[in-house]
C-alpha cells in the first residue's frame, strides 16, 4: 500500500530521526511505498508532498507530541503510534498496520 | 558541511569507566566542558535528566542516546563513549548500556540551525542495527567518526 508518515519526539533531536529511519526502512522491506516528514527541533524537514497524502491509503504519525499541519490529513485514514513503540519492533508495527487497512 | 563537520574526537572516549548512568553523564558532561560545548556540567547534567525523565533513552542493543537542550550549550556537539563494562539504563530492551551518544544542543532551534540538521543525520544514522553492531567494535575516536560519518 502507499503510506506517509510524520515523526516527531518531545525533544525532537534524537529519537524523531530514528523513528523516521525505521519507519521507511520497515514499510519499504514489507513492500509498501512511503515518504515520512520530521517535525523536529529545527522543524519541518522531508516535508510530505500534497499529491502523497492525496495517493495515500494510510498517514502514520509516529508521534510523542502534537504536530503541526494536521489538517493536511483531514479525512484520511490515520495510525498513530509513539516513536519508542515504533523502534522498538517497526515490523511488527508495519504488520499491524496491514491488518487494520484493508485493501 | 559534512557529517565529519560535527564529530569531534576530543568528545569521545573509547573504554570510559563508570559504574552506572549517573557517573556516565557527569563524566561526558565534564568531557564537553573541557572542550569548551557547555559552560555549566551541573546544569547541563539537570537538563539531560530533565529530558530523561519524558522517556526512555536506551534504544536497544546497548546503545544510549540521551539529550540536554540546555542553556549552558555554547556549541552543539555529540559526547561519544563505550565503557568498559555495560551500566543499567532504562531501555527499549531492558538490557544494559554500553555505548552511550550525547547529544549536546542549545535551547535555541535557530541557534547553529546547519549543525543541528547535520545532528539530526547522525542521530538517523542509529537506526542502522548493523552500523550498531560494528560501533561495538570500534578501538579509536577516529574510527568512531569514520563509522559515523559512513566514510
Amino acid at each position: 500500500m502507499k503510506m506517509v508518515g510524520v515523526a516527531a519526539c518531545t525533544a525532537g533531536i534524537a529519537h524523531t530521526y530514528i523513528a523516521r529511519e525505521k519507519l521507511l526502512k520497515s514499510a519499504r522491506l514489507r513492500g509498501h511505498e512511503i515518504t515520512c516528514e520530521t517535525q523536529g527541533n529545527i522543524g519541518i524537514e522531508d516535508e510530505l508532498n500534497p499529491r502523497d497524502i492525496e495517493e495515500a491509503d494510510v498517514v502514520i504519525l509516529a508521534v510523542d507530541v502534537a504536530i503541526n499541519k494536521m489538517e493536511r490529513f483531514d479525512g484520511k485514514k490515520i495510525i498513530k503510534v509513539d516513536t519508542s513503540t515504533l523502534i522498538r519492533n517497526p515490523i511488527g508495527f508495519i504488520q499491524k498496520v496491514e491488518k487494520v487497512i484493508d485493501r | 558541511m559534512k557529517l565529519r563537520d560535527v564529530l569531534d574526537e576530543k568528545i569521545i572516549h573509547i573504554g570510559m569507566e563508570a559504574s552506572d548512568k549517573d557517573e556516565a553523564l557527569r563524566k561526558m558532561a565534564g568531557l564537553l566542558a573541557d572542550n569548551g560545548y557547555i559552560d555549566d556540567v551541573e546544569e547541563f547534567v539537570g537538563d539531560v535528566y530533565l529530558r530523561e525523565k519524558e522517556g526512555v533513552t536506551g534504544i536497544g542493543q546497548g546503545i544510549a542516546i540521551p539529550h540536554g537542550k540546555s542553556k549552558s550549550a555554547k556549541k552543539l556537539g555529540i559526547a561519544i563513549v563505550s565503557l568498559k563494562a555495560p551500566i543499567a539504563w532504562e531501555t527499549l530492551d531492558g538490557e544494559p548500556v554500553d555505548t552511550v551518544f550525547l547529544f549536546c544542543v542549545s535551547c535555541d532551534s535557530n541557534f547553529e540551525r546547519n549543525h543541528m540538521l547535520l545532528l539530526s543525520k547522525v542521530a538517523a544514522r542509529l537506526a542502522d542495527e548493523e552500523l550498531l553492531a560494528r560501533i561495538k567494535g570500534v578501538t579509536s575516536a577516529r574510527e568512531m567518526i569514520g563509522l559515523l560519518a559512513g566514510e
